[in-house]
């Protein structure tokens, strides 16, 4: 029995970009994610109109804060 | 390629789009109220057509654009979804640009009877805006919002008393009411101002800067703290204020301190533009540059300003300067943002249909009008010391600058209404 590969995940780092940049970059890669992929982004605010779409679109997302100004955002299709 | 996700979009699209490019025509309006009067318009802050043209801007240049944004911002910042139907923001935005006309009519061609009607429209505009901005800063935002939360809280409450001041000075204005006009006046302008214009512009600030300028976040202790202690400074100066004599040298000691204050931010917001990420700078950053510039200026010419046109110059720096340089610069910013949002979320959008927001509207329009403006404040300063030679120059140049700003919105707008109509199924 062999073990089910690890999902590939997608990174984007989106520190220091200006709006509306980090969304075009999200939607971009929304649109070219494979089965299984996972897409996980760094970015220094809560993107509360990119949750919107995710939750309207079949998408799981968890957003963590691992130092002040600092959101990460794993996304998944559900 | 269809787009195949599906956009909540909150607010409607027209609603905030609506109050933003309305707003500069009350710049317009207010240039050619100041040009009509000439020297007259520069004589002290308290002659006809000086009121009226500043409660044209006040009201209705920056009444619209922050309405506008507030609506913009705290879906976009917090999650939280505007609880507002089309009927109620159509009636406070025709509720806001009428009550302002008929304000600015009362004041600027001492139309007495115009008062009343004007206070009671613009009362039912703010009431329906209040009631929708309270109940989505009530509800609870997360760390990442509550900076702007923070001030835009207290921001509103200054809306308030500055509108319940109004109310009751228009009133008395009509001859209803006996109440001491100009105590009433000065706490109007103070808290209209400092309590709601400052007050904002420093809740956003905290927001947008690290936002759209890219630039390091304001330490916790600086948004958390520093609303809260504007709030108290003015409340102190209107309390010793309203006391009259007794009062006095406490009202100094915390128009003081209300000045250090401003001008701390000031200074320190224009130090967070120094860690921008991208060194060059566009022209909101201009604008936030003259604006911050402003802001301190106006603040350290309050103490020593013994001019009997004092209070004329700082307003002009005030609001010229700080307020509608501030406004501008998000207007250039906010604008083509909500375009390039609502086509690129146009279900029938094909991929590669949708400008960038450069090229809806370029950023060279907004240095081109931020050059205009620049010198119309310049003149304006000029036109209150030498108002013979100046006065009509000045609110020339100040007309200029305030139609480019309208037709770039303008034209920006119909560019993507034509893009728009170009998605529809043939």
């Amino acid at each position: 029995m062999t073990q089910p590969p690890i999902p590939p995940e997608v990174f984007l780092d989106l520190r220091g970009m200006f709006p509306p940049e980090p969304m075009e970059r999200v939607l971009d890669a929304l649109a070219s994610l494979l089965a299984g992929q996972q897409i996980r982004l760094l970015i220094e605010r809560e993107p509360h109109p990119l949750f919107r779409i995710l939750e309207r679109n079949n998408y799981r997302y968890v957003s963590t804060q691992p130092e002040p100004g600092l959101y990460q955002i794993v996304i998944q299709e559900r | 390629m269809q787009r195949s996700l599906a956009y909540a979009l909150s607010p409607a699209p027209g609603l905030p789009l609506r109050f933003l490019l309305a707003a500069p025509w009350f710049g317009v309006l207010a240039a050619l109220a100041l040009l009509a009067a000439g020297e007259r318009a520069f004589v002290s802050r308290w002659s006809a057509p000086t009121l009226g043209a500043t409660h044209l801007l006040t009201l209705g240049y920056l009444g619209m654009a922050m309405a506008g944004s507030i609506l913009q911002l705290i879906p976009v910042v917090t999650g939280a979804v505007l609880p507002v139907s089309r009927a109620a923001a159509a009636i406070a935005w025709g509720g806001l640009a009428l009550g302002a006309l008929l304000l600015a009519s009362a004041l600027g061609l001492n139309a007495a009877f115009l008062f009343i009607p004007a206070a009671l429209v613009l009362a039912v505009a703010f009431a329906i805006l209040i009631s929708v901005i309270a109940r989505a800063l009530l509800r609870p935002a997360t760390d990442g919002a509550m900076p702007m939360v923070r001030g835009m809280r207290l921001a509103v409450c200054g809306l308030v008393v500055t509108l319940l001041l109004g109310v009751i000075l228009a009133f008395t204005l009509a001859g209803v009411l006996t109440a001491p006009l100009l105590l009433l006046a000065d706490l109007h302008a103070a808290w209209g101002l400092l309590g709601w214009v400052a007050m904002l512009v420093v809740g956003v600030a905290f927001q947008v800067i690290p936002m759209f300028q890219a630039s390091r976040i304001y330490p916790p202790l600086f948004t958390r703290w520093g609303p809260r202690v504007l709030a108290a400074l003015l409340v102190a100066w209107s309390a010793a204020t309203a006391t009259g004599e007794p009062g006095a040298a406490f009202a100094a000691i915390a128009a003081a301190l209300l000045g250090a204050a401003l001008a701390a931010f000031a200074v320190f917001t224009a130090w967070l533009l120094t860690t921008r990420k991208r060194k060059e700078p566009d022209a909101t950053t201009l604008y936030w540059r003259l604006s911050l510039g402003s802001l301190a200026a106006s603040a350290l010419l309050y103490l020593p300003l013994a001019h009997p046109q004092a209070a004329l110059i700082i307003g002009v720096v005030f609001i010229v300067g700080f307020a509608m340089g501030a406004v501008n610069g998000m207007l250039y910013k906010i604008v083509p943002f909500l375009l390039w949002y609502h086509l690129q979320h146009d279900q029938r959008a094909s991929k590669g249909a949708v400008p960038t927001i450069r090229a809806i509207l370029p950023d060279a329009l907004a240095r081109r009008q931020f050059w205009w403006h620049a010198g119309a404040l310049v003149a304006l300063l000029g036109a209150v010391l030498w108002p013979g030679w100046l006065a009509r120059p000045a609110c020339a140049l100040l007309a200029v600058s305030s139609l480019l700003l309208a037709l770039d919105l303008w034209r920006a707008a119909q560019r993507c209404r034509k893009i728009k109509q170009a998605f529809q199924p043939s």
